[in-house]
């Protein structure tokens, strides 16, 4: 049986309320780890929805994952990499 | 010697590679460049918002409400350009024309809500040199600007083909290029949001 994907209404429909719900946990009475955790993960959804759907990520050839995943994983094992010194040298991130 | 397969559209593919047409495989390249390039800057600004304070008070004066209306139009634009890929599949030159055009509408109005942003923000005295995350902010999505514009310029070639059937059955499937590249600008503004207004 054919696996049948959601219409692109349907994803934008889902982008638009995922822009709320980013806004809105942005303004939260919660602690900022919190809210910064809520804000991030609203956007990464909003990422994998638009690369999944728009860009058809979903049912792509292994070259093209691939050719996105190396300068993908170089860029955040590079900022990754540098985060030591961060709590070394500057004894972590300023208290809010 | 084989001859490179010609799929859809009538862009040649790699020979022991026939499904990916070779258009497409350039575009894929050519994003994961872009992506070492705003990779390396939002990593940059990640790490020194860690370890330099100030920037929250900083961050205080940007434009929020309008960031968010940017946001909403740069999504929907992302909805009309897939549109305008599903009307090509569909064979409906006149359909995928109209969806070009509002996307091409969507991305100057994308600037000219940016270019209001940038007024505020210069008549309140916050330029780039008027401190590090500043400097970080008209960097970025100054930046984000420019590639809103190769985009707009990119869509707006294909809007032309096919309001005017210019080559348009040479050039359809490159609808799908622009499409991917316009979606990457698309996700470039779903970090840079959070990243500059909302933390």
């Amino acid at each position: 049986m054919e696996r049948t994907w959601p219409s692109n209404v349907t994803v934008w429909v889902w982008l638009l309320t995922l822009l709320v719900l980013g806004i809105a946990a942005a303004y939260l009475p919660a602690s900022k780890d919190l809210i910064l955790t809520l804000v991030f993960g609203v956007a990464l959804f909003k990422a994998v929805l638009v690369a999944r759907h728009f860009m058809h990520l979903r049912a792509e050839h292994a070259l093209i994952y691939t050719i996105i995943a190396v300068p993908l994983l170089l860029a955040i094992g590079f900022a990754i990499s540098l985060i030591p010194d961060i709590i070394i040298n500057h004894g972590g991130p300023p208290a809010p | 010697m084989s001859t490179p397969a010609t799929p859809l559209g009538g862009s040649p593919s790699l020979p022991d590679q026939p499904d990916i047409p070779l258009g497409k495989l350039g575009m894929w390249w050519f994003l994961s460049s872009e992506i070492m390039v705003f990779g390396g800057l939002l990593g940059a600004f990640i790490l020194e918002r860690i370890a330099a304070g100030g920037w929250v008070e900083a961050s205080e004066h940007v434009n929020t409400q309008v960031a968010a209306v940017n946001t909403l139009i740069l999504v929907t634009s992302s909805f009309t350009i897939v549109q305008a890929h599903a009307a090509v599949n569909a064979g409906s030159r006149k359909r995928a024309a109209r969806y070009l055009l509002v996307t091409v509408l969507l991305g100057l109005t994308f600037l000219g809500v940016k270019g209001y942003e940038y007024a505020g923000e210069i008549s309140h005295g916050f330029t780039p040199s008027s401190g590090l995350f500043w400097s970080f902010y008209y960097t970025m999505t100054g930046l984000h600007a420019l590639h809103v514009i190769g985009g707009i310029i990119f869509n707006a070639s294909l809007f032309a083909a096919a309001a005017w059937d210019l080559h348009w059955d040479r050039v359809s499937h490159r609808v799908e290029y622009a499409g991917l590249y316009w979606h990457f600008v698309d996700l470039v503004w779903i970090f840079l949001f959070p990243l500059v207004y909302l933390s």
